[in-house]
């Protein structure tokens, strides 16, 4: 028995490293995971519930009515109280979602976080929307502050995003004041490095980091975080660079999904077009002037 | 055959992969996220070696790859080799002491959670070996322990009062 069911692991091992992400096995995997998050989200009004419980127990074994009467009061009031902070904190979170959202131009929808990954070695969210609201896998996925990560997977009403943070992301990204391409990579120790930089440029401590939209695999000209650390020589490329994340997952409700970033080519365009114009009104105004002044004469 | 010791045992199954799926990733420390699945498999295979198999183990692995998003029969194969492998040196021991369970416990949780790290990074998970067990391997080894040390204790003494503890320990010290 012991031997059959290793050989029925290694087997499955195989299966799932050869199969490609739309394999039976992956399928079912999704089906999974989907299914554990709306358990994890369950978990909590569990967990609330059980508190409500224990606190009407505690009631029920007062003597005195009206202390009982009062201690209800107290409890009610208590419990708005806590109800009308959760509000306000609330709205506070999505007042910041909102701003990132008209800051940045991206349009989406807002997603609650539900779970969590359950493993030490995945660096991942779940949030409750999924293919039935139109989000698929690869969009990028926002905080109040900036990109987060990415979604990996979806299912009808759930999708995985997976982190930044987590050592198997990568995001081509540029350093917004000198333009240079690099990418964002997490790492096993929770930091992120910017590496394979344009050959020449050492950025400096407080550089911004955007997304780049090489690849394709992030939408352009949203924010990542900034450098904290360099530690790099300014001959060559070699070294380390630590970018600070924007946002910290851990502390993440609500996140955007971006379903369309601002065109930001068409805007630069549109700049450049609007400074050429400028630059030929302002020619065309000297000229009249040379002339007007020439009159004169 | 139904017992009410199998009983008890596939409802401490279920209760691991809630609270696994519940309760763990709220009370990660750093990078260390405890493995309610793993700690009840060896508090099982240590507290009741002589009948401790391979399917519980097969069975619990196998969920919590399919649950976590891990390679699908990764931990099926290191949770079942090691703690069969635990159990069957136990009973082979016949050790009733305290001293000896949690010293099989801790090396079996050891080897499952190498084994399943060197599984990842076989699986092109992007970090080296090294950084892999100072950042991974051996947080999660340490907080399992902890946690599987203070639950044995207290599994064994509950069974213990209840009368349902198995027979091989009953002379615990």
């Amino acid at each position: 028995m012991l031997v059959a069911l290793l050989i029925v692991s290694l087997v499955l091992v195989t299966v799932y490293a050869r199969e490609g992400a739309t394999g039976p096995i992956h399928s079912f995997q999704n089906l999974f995971t989907g299914g554990s998050a709306v358990v994890g989200s369950a978990g909590a009004r569990v967990g609330s519930a059980t508190e409500s419980a224990g606190n009407s127990v505690t009631d029920l074994t007062a003597n005195e009515s009206s202390l009982v009467a009062l201690r209800e009061q107290n409890q009610k009031l208590r419990q708005m109280l806590s109800d009308a902070e959760e509000y306000r904190q609330e709205v506070e979170r999505l007042q910041g979602l909102l701003d990132m959202k008209q800051v940045s131009g991206v349009t989406g929808p807002v997603a609650h976080i539900i779970g969590r990954s359950a493993n030490a070695w995945d660096q991942s969210i779940t949030i409750d929307l999924g293919s039935n609201d139109g989000v698929e896998a690869g969009m990028t996925i926002m905080g109040a502050s900036g990109v987060i990560g990415q979604v990996s997977q979806t299912a009808e009403k759930t999708s995985t995003v997976r982190l930044l943070t987590d050592p198997n992301s990568g995001a081509a990204v540029m350093i917004q004041s000198s333009r240079a391409n690099g990418i964002v990579r997490g790492s096993i120790n929770g930091l992120l490095y910017l590496e394979d930089l344009d050959e020449g440029v050492v950025p400096e401590v407080g550089d911004v980091i955007i997304t780049s939209g090489l690849g394709g695999s992030y939408e352009r000209g949203l924010i990542v975080g900034a450098v904290v650390n360099v530690n790099m020589a300014t001959s060559t490329t070699a070294g380390t660079v630590i970018v600070s994340p924007n946002d910290s997952a851990a502390m993440l409700e609500e996140v955007i999904v971006v379903f369309k970033a601002p065109d930001v080519a068409a805007a630069e365009a549109a700049a450049a077009r609007a400074a050429e114009e400028a630059q030929q009104s302002s020619y065309e105004e000297d000229e009249y002037d040379d002339d007007w002044e020439g009159e004169e004469y | 055959m139904i017992t009410p010791d199998r009983i008890a045992i596939v409802v401490g199954a279920v209760l691991a992969v809630f609270l696994q799926l519940v309760l763990a990733p709220h009370i990660s420390i750093l990078s260390a996220m405890p493995n309610f699945i793993v700690i009840y498999a060896f508090i099982v295979a240590t507290s009741r070696p002589h009948s401790y198999g391979a399917v519980l183990p097969f069975v619990l692995g196998l969920l919590y790859d399919l649950l976590t998003g891990g390679p699908v029969g990764a931990m099926a194969f290191s949770l079942t080799a090691f703690s069969y492998l635990t159990a069957r040196l136990l009973s082979s021991l016949d050790n009733d002491t305290l001293f000896m369970p949690l010293v099989l416990m801790a090396l079996g949780i050891l080897l499952t959670e190498l084994v399943y790290g060197l599984t990842l990074l076989l699986f092109g998970y992007n970090a080296g070996i090294f950084e892999a067990f100072l950042y991974r391997i051996a947080p999660c080894f340490v907080y399992d322990l902890v946690l599987g040390i203070i639950l044995y204790l207290f599994t064994t003494r509950l069974f213990r009062q209840t009368g349902t503890i198995h027979h091989d320990i009953t002379q615990l010290r």
